[in-house]
């Protein structure tokens, strides 16, 4: 079975909390992250298990479709961690919020996720071997979702 | 070669079969995200990715950016 898989067009009913949706994965997911083309009222709901991931749809009259990645990679499991999920809030204000990413070595790959505001990026100081750092520019606590990766040599 | 990479590009209108996006993994890759970076009209393309390149979509009427994750993984976690 499968450690990483795509949903694509999962139909989430209208008004519907925690609509389980199977993933298909040897285990249960430590990442599940919303993708480009998901239904803007679409989020995550309950804690993936072993068959299943949680979505729930906010819109009160049309069913809307979502696009997810689930990932249960060993790597998030045996401590040499080589990617992972990041979600938080930044504070509003002009600096830099460093956010410890937790993986073995530096990211390569920094990607934003659905859910993850506009007002958040990338600061000017480079990600490191600890910390990615985000801005908000927007007036208030502003949500960020970002799929961070260190791939192995194997796999880069 | 690489299993796994990201790309950040730019397309111009297209068909539903999508434009050729060199991936530069190791073979062709069987997950292909999109992340909130892509425009809105952008989607993935009805080509299915070959051993050189994904095939991206863009509906909309000027260019229009994509943000891309492929992944080609091994056998033990595919």
């Amino acid at each position: 079975m499968a450690q990483i898989a795509k949903l694509t067009g999962v139909n989430i009913p209208e008004a519907t909390a925690n609509h389980p949706v199977p993933h298909g994965l040897v285990r249960t997911p430590g990442i599940v992250v919303l993708l480009h083309g998901t239904g803007a009222d679409i989020t995550k709901g309950n804690d993936p298990d072993e068959t299943n991931i949680y979505l729930t749809n906010g819109d009160a009259e049309n069913p809307e479709n979502a696009e997810v990645l689930v990932m249960a990679v060993h790597s998030v499991a045996n401590g040499d961690n080589q990617m992972t999920l990041l979600e938080g809030t930044v504070p509003e204000g002009g600096g830099e919020t460093a956010v410890p990413h937790g993986l073995v070595r530096t990211p390569s790959i920094v990607l934003f996720a659905f859910g993850s505001s506009e007002d958040v990026a990338l600061g000017a100081t480079p990600t490191d071997e600890t910390n990615i750092y985000l801005t908000n520019v927007g007036l208030g606590i502003r949500p960020y979702s970002i799929l961070v990766l260190a791939p192995h040599s194997i796999i880069s | 070669m690489a299993q796994i990479n990201h790309i950040s590009t730019a397309i111009a209108p297209t068909d539903p079969a999508g434009v050729a996006v060199a991936h530069g993994l190791v073979r062709a890759p069987s997950i292909v995200a999109l992340f909130v970076g892509c425009g809105a009209d952008v989607s993935v393309g009805t080509t299915d990715p070959d051993a050189t390149n994904v095939y991206i979509a863009n509906a909309g009427g000027g260019e229009e950016d994509v943000e891309v994750l492929v992944m080609a993984p091994h056998s033990i976690i595919a």
